[in-house]
């Protein structure tokens, strides 16, 4: 009884600390005015995003909108929150922004054989174009795709129907008038009058089309020039100056490419004003007076900050998770380091503010994909970890940077090994070379999902003196029917399976997938494994679990496993909570003491 | 032989400000006026406006006045004073208290350590007799040269009641009490004092380490409920209650890395006025936040001060001492930015030791000599650098008051000592040379005495002599010898090991082991002076040791230094280089 009230009186704290960690942090997407002394950014309360605009040198004057203020009922599961696809000021006091553009397909028609196709209309897409003034007011629509809505050409027989909208037109006609929405996409604003915001139709039945849409009235008007559009991502566009500033490289820390000299200045100023730090640029002022950057790293999810040139002072706006205690936040550090090999590995290690167990044991994540994209500096599910008193690393395989030449055959024949050779070697690594930040070498335990899943069980099978037991999250235990999902059972399963993995690296002519599946080496499993599975997203992966469940169960020692619902995928905190909990009893046990023999386990119920 | 502009340069006060009373020390005190009866505590006034002239009271003649001088030495001061002796006992112990009260927020290692006592002149005087009769005859006859109040610079001249002056090797105050005013127990050190003790540390602490906890002390209570730090504040008072209300509201927090910049650096960094604020309070908060945050934090910042203190500071020493780096510390002080503003935090000063025992004794005529003597000399410096016109009358009192003495057969070796350091001070150098000469053979406590006879020797040496001449051992020995002798004293002097350097460089015998240690010991101790620096790495360079030499150039290379240094020292460093 004792047990039971102490277990509810914890859950509590602990599932709200999942909720704090995995909120969304504030400023996914922000901007600056022209003159630097604005600021507008987004903040998304549960499924209701909102823009904040502020003033930094009178933070009181501070306006929230939101972005949907017309919606009336909470998003339904499943259901994506809206995100802004274009955030920014054009002028002073008003600012701009469009939510991403929706597509919603017509309902599908019978045609004249009585067969279900496609609707030859539409689809509707609803990709308004909003502004608001910075005090709040004057919020509105100022242009959305509807406007542009057309029909083909020969549908406009006369010249009363060339002076029809497409609405009228369609309103007037007894027999149906096709008709298609274009998409719009935000060009910028023009220069010598920034009230005059640049659009472009794309799609429809026109060829591709600019206009001028006022940013008070919302009034349209054709655009005679031929405006550039700004290229996207990677590249950097500087919206006064018209031109290619930049690029941004991926890599194990993000870093940026500037064409612009006096940009590449400020960012090796800011690099030294905030050393072992990344320093990501993200606007500035017209004069570029006023730098927004961002900075990441460390155990801190991160901090938006103003550089104020002309003084030479960092004004530091706003903490992206300014619920979080950065005190009680577990110090996060990078490491990188040379293999034997020469390759370049590299992590952070999470160390626990307070640690039950000292020194604390370790969990070792394996990145979800191979190479993967580069581990982020705040993790909150490493945080979770730390909390419950491990030391937590988490790895960049070695090709997160790109692969060598020299790795490629290692990788194509034995990417298990390579993966898991590197994460032992890490781990001795840490172990000598971090005495300040000590784990308990004899209780490494390994977690990783997807591909990261399987990992951690062949981490298992590869080296069961150093790993005493490990977590499979959504993972294939056999890598060809994971890779080649339309062979399962002879049907196409999926068109895309959801895994971050160049199939073509491992899936060669000569693979030995017997050496690479940990099915067909079930029997070199010896340390105890959690599989925790999301039931129907993936035959292959069901399919392997339940056969590796068998294969264990006959071999008398049967898996952990539980199912887990959708909700820990999306990030949900509750459904998160929930396996966290599972995940923690399941490392507890295998982190006693290991000069103590344990009885036999019980299961968690 | 003169040597004018040294004694200018010396100018003995290194740190002139006056000292005021106050029964409600820890209330912010106004400028003190001249002819005012302060309140009642040893409270340092900020330095006066820069039109207006503060010139030391100077004591009326013992034949004038009737009341008998008291003496107390008692942890390391020297107390003079003319106030009742229950009086002079209970500010003796306060004050004593107070100090030790200061090294529960500043740890003594990290305060300037002086073999000299330290002189504590107290009168309670009428005002209009704190000043001569010479020099109230010279300020109202000089007529349109100086009047009190309209000085020939067009600002104004005061006689300030009290008044610190220091000299390289000791400090001296003099307080006016207010008798009937009285009371200890409101007797605070001032900021000024303690940013003096600061200072004087050798190896010198960092600006920002200094200026930090003086902030810090502005905001602290030693006298209510010792030690307390009020809540800070940011900026200013507004912008602290703004905090209060919104603790999530922009702030400019200066990154470590320009916290701890070194002086070069500082001293081409931008002067906006946001920015020198922003650094100011970003110290003030480093400090607080470091003391107030536990034990382990208050310990990592007395290492980091001390390695701080001996050289250029790195990310890697800083992390080695508090653990975790320098765009944490940005975020832990940000983060601890809306605490401090509100909070008030006392630092539990624990038992204290008992004070040492303050016997008051009548002062005998050589204790009034020397110390009134003293505080005279020091008086000249202050005067010669702030109105040089009215400098002869204090020249000759504070002569009249230690010849006194001395003619009386009085050959106390520190009165021989403030003697010769009086005509130095005076610009009669060949006046000084045999009263130097005489304290520091009979052994005097006082590095500067050995130093200035050192120097006149040497400039004797070398007087008609080529710039590269060498010089024998026998030769150097009369100015290497008293130097040495200088450096078992307390404190070192950086003048001391450049001279030092100096004399050795143009030594054809090479230095021993203890001697070259005892110039790399003058590098460590001065790393932020290249005038320390430049001319030990030459005398090293001299005697076989390039890679020492280069050694203490890369540390003074770090450092500010005007154009002709830096060129001189750049120009070595490639010599070496080779």
């Amino acid at each position: 009884m004792f047990v039971l009230a102490a277990g509810i009186l914890r859950a509590a704290p602990f599932d709200d600390r999942v909720e704090a960690l995995f909120r969304p942090p504030l400023a996914e997407t922000i901007t600056l005015s022209a003159d630097g002394q604005r600021v507008a950014y987004t903040t998304q309360v549960g499924l209701t995003l909102s823009i904040v605009m502020m003033d930094p040198e009178n933070p009181r004057a501070n306006e929230t909108v939101l972005v949907e203020p017309d919606r009336t009922t909470p998003l339904a599961e499943g259901q994506v929150p809206v995100h802004l696809r274009f955030l920014r000021w054009a002028t002073t006091s008003r600012l701009v922004f469009a939510p991403t553009e929706r597509v919603v397909p017509l309902p599908l028609v019978i045609d004249s054989n009585g067969r279900s196709v496609p609707n030859p209309d539409g689809p509707t897409i609803v990709s308004p174009i909003m502004a608001v003034d910075a005090n709040g007011q004057q919020r509105g629509t100022l242009v959305d795709a509807s406007h542009f809505q057309e029909t083909p050409a020969e549908a406009r027989r006369t010249l009363a129907d060339l002076l029809r909208t497409t609405k009228e037109l369609v309103a007037t006609r007894n027999e149906p008038v096709r008709w298609r929405m274009p998409h719009l996409d935000i060009l910028g604003f023009l220069p010598r009058d920034r009230e005059q915001m640049i659009i472009q139709t794309r799609g429809a039945y026109s060829m591709a089309a600019q206009y001028l849409v006022d940013i008070r009235t919302g009034s349209i008007s054709e655009f005679g020039g031929d405006w550039p559009v700004p290229p996207g991502e990677p590249k950097i566009f500087d919206p006064y100056r018209l031109k290619v500033v930049g690029e941004r490289k991926d890599g194990v820390h993000p870093t940026t490419i500037w064409h612009d000299a006096e940009l590449g200045g400020v960012q090796r100023e800011l690099e030294f004003k905030f050393p072992r730090r990344v320093v990501e640029l993200l606007d500035w002022s017209d004069t570029r007076g006023r730098v927004l950057f961002r900075v990441t790293g460390g155990s801190d999810p991160g901090r938006i900050f103003i550089y104020q040139r002309p003084e030479d002072i960092v004004l530091e706006i706003l903490r992206r998770a300014p619920w979080l205690s950065s005190e009680k936040l577990n110090d996060t550090r990078f490491f990188e380091y040379d293999a034997p090999d020469g390759a370049r590995v590299s992590g952070y290690l999470t160390s626990p503010t307070k640690a039950s167990l000292a020194p604390p044991p370790l969990l070792v994540v394996f990145p979800s994909g191979f190479p993967g994209g580069a581990q982020q500096p705040f993790d909150p599910e490493a945080q979770v970890f730390a909390d419950l008193g491990f030391a937590v690393v988490r790895l960049n395989h070695r090709s997160v940077a790109g692969v060598r030449p020299e790795d490629l055959t290692a990788l194509r024949t034995a990417v298990d090994r390579v993966a898991v050779e590197d994460a032992r070697k890490a781990i001795e690594w840490l172990a000598a070379r971090t005495p300040d930040r000590p784990f308990d070498l004899r209780r490494v335990v390994t977690l990783g999902r997807g591909f990261g899943g399987y990992l951690a069980v062949r981490a298992l099978q590869l080296y069961p003196e150093v790993f005493r037991g490990g977590i499979a999250i959504d993972a294939p235990m056999e890598l060809r029917p994971w890779l080649r999902p339309h062979e399962a059972g002879g049907l196409i399963i999926e068109a895309k399976p959801p895994r971050d993995i160049p199939a073509a690296l491992i899936d060669q002519p000569d693979t030995d997938w017997r050496r690479l599946s940990v099915l067909d080496q079930a029997e070199v499993l010896t340390q105890p494994v959690l599989l925790l599975v999301e039931p129907t997203r993936h035959a292959a992966i069901d399919a392997s679990n339940a056969t590796l469940r068998a294969r264990l169960e006959g071999l008398g020692r049967a898996p952990d496993y539980s199912e887990i619902d959708p909700g820990f995928a999306a990030g949900r905190p509750g459904s998160r909570a929930v396996v966290y909990r599972k995940m923690e009893a399941f490392l507890n046990r295998q982190i006693q003491d290991p000069a103590v023999t344990m009885g036999p386990t019980t299961e968690e119920k | 032989m003169k040597h004018f502009n040294r004694a200018l340069w010396f100018a003995l006060v290194v740190d002139a400000s006056r000292l005021s009373l106050s029964a409600q020390p820890q209330a912010p005190q106004p400028e003190p006026q001249a002819g005012a009866a302060p309140s009642s505590t040893v409270t340092a006034a900020t330095v006066a406006p820069a039109q207006t002239v503060e010139l030391p009271p100077m004591l009326v003649e013992e034949s004038i006045s009737s009341v008998p001088w008291l003496y107390v030495n008692a942890g390391g001061t020297e107390f003079l004073s003319r106030c009742s002796a229950s009086t002079t006992r209970t500010l003796a112990e306060a004050w004593l208290a107070r100090l030790q009260l200061v090294r529960v927020l500043v740890p003594e290692e990290f305060l300037a350590r002086m073999d000299v006592p330290e002189v504590f002149v107290l009168y309670g005087q009428d005002q209009r007799r704190t000043v001569s009769a010479e020099i109230q005859r010279e300020l109202s006859e000089a007529g349109d040269r100086v009047r009190p109040g309209e000085s020939p610079r067009g600002g104004g001249v005061n006689i300030a009641l009290s008044m610190r002056l220091s000299d390289r090797d000791m400090h001296a105050a003099i307080a006016y009490i207010d008798e009937s005013l009285f009371d200890a127990a409101g007797l605070s050190i001032s900021p000024g004092h303690v940013r003096f003790l600061l200072q004087g540390r050798v190896p010198e602490l960092p600006a920002w380490l200094v200026d930090g906890l003086e902030r810090s002390y502005r905001r602290a209570d030693f006298v209510v409920s010792p030690v307390t730090l009020g809540p800070l504040v940011w900026n200013s008072q507004r912008e602290s209650d703004a905090f209060g209300r919104d603790p999530t509201r922009p702030r400019a927090v200066l990154p470590a890395s320009e916290l701890f910049a070194t002086n070069a650096l500082r001293a081409v960094e931008s002067r906006h006025p946001r920015r020198v604020e922003t650094r100011a309070s970003t110290q003030e908060l480093f400090v607080r936040w470091a003391i107030t945050s536990g034990d382990a934090t208050r310990e990592a910042l007395w290492r980091f001060a001390a390695r701080a203190a001996e050289g250029p500071v790195t990310e890697e020493l800083f992390e080695a001492d508090f653990g975790f780096d320098y765009s944490e510390l940005r975020d832990r002080l940000s983060d601890y930015l809306p605490k401090a503003v509100e909070e008030t935090k006392r630092i539990n000063p624990g038992r204290q030791p008992l004070g040492p025992r303050v016997e008051v004794e009548r002062a005998t005529s050589n204790q009034i000599a020397r110390i009134r003597g003293e505080w005279e000399r020091l008086a000249i410096g202050h005067v010669q650098r702030r109105l040089p016109e009215v400098r002869e009358p204090y020249i000759a009192q504070a002569r009249r008051t230690l010849r006194r003495a001395y003619d009386a057969g009085d050959r106390d070796p520190r009165l021989l000592a403030t003697l010769g350091l009086c005509e130095i001070d005076s610009g009669e150098s060949d006046s000084a040379l045999p009263f130097l000469e005489q304290a520091t053979a009979l052994g005097v406590v006082r590095p500067r005495a050995y130093y200035e006879l050192a120097w006149l020797r040497f400039a004797a040496l070398r007087e008609g002599m080529p710039e590269t001449k060498v010089f024998s051992y026998s030769e150097l020995a009369p100015i290497i010898q008293p130097l040495q002798q200088a450096l078992t004293q307390a404190p070192p002097m950086a003048e001391v090991f450049e001279l030092l350097a100096e004399a050795w460089a143009h030594c054809e015998l090479s230095p021993n082991p203890a001697e070259f240690a005892e110039l790399e010991r003058g590098a460590r101790l001065f790393p932020s002076r290249p005038t320390v620096g430049y001319p030990v790495a030459l005398a090293l360079a001299r005697h076989g040791k390039p890679a020492e030499a280069a050694a203490v150039l890369d540390v003074s290379a770090a450092y500010a230094m005007d154009e002709d240094t830096r060129a001189s020292v750049n120009r070595l460093r490639a010599d070496l280089a080779r």
